[in-house]
């Protein structure tokens, strides 16, 4: 594994906020609220290298035909693209990048777990961060999809 | 409390010392610390030089710990280790691998992990607070077990004494009604029940007033969801004590009349809002003459010629300097180390076994989880891990032909059965789509939500009896970093707790086809369920619930039993064994807080035990030469 750079990596964070934002179905401006646009697009590269960070983009504008059939890219995606695919958008979703290539799985930082955008599709929040309030529980679930 | 700081050096002589600052321990030094005695804790693991700073750290290894298991808020020393759940692994082939503090060895694992730092397992309990039945002390009668030498009326006032302490939220009406407890007649809990989850809601909706066969009996039982008695702060009720009111207790054992709980869902391992009981709390409470030490590992009972307990030897460490062995010595000593570390001690000792019982007897609630999706959105991962359960599988009749079993509405989705969300996650990105090869995009936010939203489990657990055969070894050939044979378990499931878990998955079956639920229970071999087991042809799994009890049972009889009613060891006067170790049947309720009121029992008769040595010697008159 060797450092990267964003802009070797991705081409630039803003590139690499397009592409997390076909993979994981969040929005740009949904993807920046997080604040961890930067974070990831960094920690990715450092992680894996710009090489196959480079595959990923490529191979991911490639197949993509049109907004809504980005479910159906994987099928054409090589195995070792489709993986690293999933793991960038399993970071973004949980905060944890996960047992990639056989590293154990890392949660990048506090922040990260609390901003899984796992918690946004469930109106919720990260077990350990939010705080809801006495009896929230007991409310029909938070505006899902928020 | 006088911080001990590190593995300093106690001072002077001691009234009592506490092996293990858990909760049982820390009761135990409250009560007496509050009577002026002189009480020295010792614990194995270390102890946060400053509450505040140590709750922020272990939140925080928590929020970062890749694997969020019971015990992921810390992070084990060499010296003072102890079993993860994670230390089990379930092999293709059936069967498991351990590895780790405890050495597995019977036919099936013991599956449940404790933990050793200051607090102890009470740092990282679920904090449900249930009592135990009056028929739950008299199991021998159903033709199973072992039956207590005391009895539901002599443990009901230290009941209500340990639901002071742990601050208990409840609805006594509804535990008498739906749980059939007895309570004096003008009896609250400390604090008003908890609210119920939407799940619960939504549950009692389409089950509440429903009966089902009893599978092993025919019987009916009416199912009604039932609210759980809470070690976490609520709404504190003006009517308790008389009228006094309650004033929850907050951070650091700070009243706080504010203090409820958030709801942040990570009460295993973890309350971010100091809601939930912790013995910390306790702790914070404790008198001038209490001290502390902690990173201090007994390995020694001593006694002296007449059997009598006179102190205890143990193994200071800490992070630089070299591990030194000490001695100190007290009227009494208790040991409150846990269920297996207290058979470890004792057998390393060489004390109390008359019977041949030390060690003997494990037992915890062996959980078959049956997990699917409603039909509807139920808002998972909120609020406690479960608020609400059925209580119909717990008593009565049917005992006698299976184990009786409680039932939890689990409100964190999957998460006991199949890990956290990021699973989910993972595997609609692996396998998700009409290809199978993953969903990505907006197809995958919908399926998340879909897949996650909702979620439910529920969580039998079944009443495991008392069976010598279930055992805490050691192993001289196998130490720890402390030179200390590591202790050994050979466990297994008997058929009465097996016939409970088949019932328990036939009542699972009904019930989620009156919920209109998916069922999506599946174990298969493999690393995830280690605890698998085929009965009557069919395949179950369990997971432990981290309620070990029974090595040092509780009996009338020295020849049959380690301690009697007030938890003093048979052999050794000024011996106490504390914690649930002795209990003699673990019933269907979470035992915390039986073992709660166990403990300030057992306070009552060593304070009596200390005033009687106090009391000068009687000299009359006609003794005069």
């Amino acid at each position: 594994m060797r450092q990267s750079t964003v802009a070797e990596a991705w081409g630039g964070a803003e590139e690499f906020v397009a592409l997390s934002a076909s993979l994981s179905g969040f929005d740009v401006t949904e993807l920046e609220k997080t604040g961890m646009a930067s974070a990831y697009a960094e920690f990715v590269a450092g992680r894996v290298g710009a090489v196959p960070c480079r595959a990923l983009r490529d191979g991911w504008a490639g197949g993509r035909t049109e907004p809504g059939s980005v479910g159906e890219v994987a099928e054409g995606l090589d195995e070792e693209v489709l993986a690293l695919a999933r793991a960038v958008t399993q970071l973004w979703y949980t905060g944890c990048w996960p047992g990639f290539a056989g590293s154990a799985p890392v949660v990048v930082s506090e922040r990260a777990y609390a901003e899984g955008l796992v918690w946004r599709v469930l109106g919720g929040y990260a077990p350990g961060v939010g705080r809801p309030g006495f009896g929230s529980w007991s409310e029909a679930p938070g505006r899902v999809g928020r | 409390m006088s911080p001990g700081g590190g593995a300093a050096a106690p001072h002077g002589s001691y009234d009592v010392i506490v092996v293990g600052g858990g909760i049982a321990g820390s009761l135990v030094a409250r009560r007496l610390g509050d009577l002026g005695r002189r009480v020295l804790v010792l614990e194995a693991g270390p102890a946060a030089a400053d509450p505040e700073a140590g709750h922020r750290a272990a939140l925080r290894t928590y929020l970062t710990a890749g694997a969020k298991v019971p015990g992921s808020p810390y992070v084990p020393s060499p010296e003072a280790t102890w079993p993860e759940v994670t230390d089990l692994t379930g092999l293709p082939s059936g069967g498991y691998a351990a590895e780790g503090h405890l050495i597995q060895r019977g036919p099936l694992p013991y599956a449940s992990g404790y933990v050793r730092v200051n607090g102890g397992t009470g740092n990282v309990w679920t904090g449900l607070t249930p009592r135990m039945h009056p028929e739950d002390f008299r199991t021998a009668e159903f033709g199973y077990g072992r039956s207590w030498p005391i009895g539901y009326d002599e443990l009901e006032p230290h009941y209500r004494a340990a639901e002071y302490e742990i601050g208990v939220a409840a609805d006594v009406d509804e535990q008498r009604e739906h749980v059939g407890l007895p309570f004096p007649e003008e009896y609250v809990f400390p604090m008003r029940a908890l609210p119920a989850s939407h799940l619960d809601r939504i549950v009692a909706a389409r089950l509440d007033g429903r009966r089902l066969a009893d599978p092993a009996t025919g019987d009916p039982v009416v199912l009604r969801v039932t609210g759980t008695p809470h070690g976490r702060n609520s709404t504190p009720d003006p009517l308790y004590d008389g009228g006094a009111g309650y004033v929850p207790v907050g951070a650091h054992g700070r009243p706080d009349p504010g203090s409820r709980c958030l709801g942040s869902a990570s009460c295993i391992p973890l309350c971010p809002s100091h809601a939930k009981y912790t013995p910390l709390k306790t702790q914070a409470r404790w008198s001038d003459t209490v001290t502390l030490v902690d990173r201090a590992v007994v390995d020694r009972v001593l006694v002296d010629g007449n059997g009598r307990a006179t102190g205890v030897e143990y193994l200071a460490w800490n992070a630089s300097g070299p591990v030194t062995r000490r001695t100190v010595s007290a009227d009494v000593v208790v040991l409150a180390a846990h269920a297996v570390e207290n058979a470890r001690l004792l057998l390393l000792s060489g004390l109390a076994n008359r019977s041949d019982q030390v060690g003997r007897n494990l037992m915890d609630h062996p959980v078959l989880l049956t997990w699917g999706l409603l039909p509807e959105p139920v808002g998972p991962y909120r609020g406690p891990g479960s608020t609400s359960g059925l209580e119909g599988f717990r008593f009565g009749p049917a005992r006698r032909a299976r184990a009786p079993f409680r039932v939890e509405i689990g409100n964190w989705g999957w998460v006991w059965a199949k890990g956290p969300v990021d699973g989910d996650v993972a595997e609609l990105l692996r396998t998700g789509g009409e290809h199978g090869r993953g969903l990505f995009g907006e197809a995958l936010r919908t399926a998340v939500r879909e897949r996650l939203g909702r979620q439910f489990t529920l969580q039998f657990e079944m009443e495991q009896e008392a069976d010598p055969a279930n055992r805490v070894t050691l192993d001289p050939d196998r130490r720890d970093a402390l030179g200390l044979p590591r202790p050994v378990v050979s466990y297994d499931l008997s058929p009465h707790v097996k016939e409970g878990m088949a019932a328990a998955r036939q009542v699972s079956d009904r019930i989620f086809a009156l919920l209109g639920a998916e069922d999506h229970t599946d174990h298969p071999a493999g690393p995830a369920w280690p605890g698998r087991f085929e009965h009557r042809g069919t395949t179950y799994a369990y997971r432990g619930a981290g309620h070990a009890a029974g090595t040092h049972i509780m009996g009338d009889d020295p020849a049959t039993s380690v301690v009697d009613s007030d938890q003093r060891c048979w052999d050794h006067p000024g011996l106490y064994a504390v914690g649930c170790g002795s209990m003699p049947s673990v019933a269907t309720s979470n035992p915390t807080l039986t073992m709660a009121a166990l403990a300030l029992r057992s306070a009552g008769a060593i304070a009596r035990e200390l005033t009687a040595r106090d009391r000068p010697a009687v000299i009359t008159p006609g003794d005069a030469p």
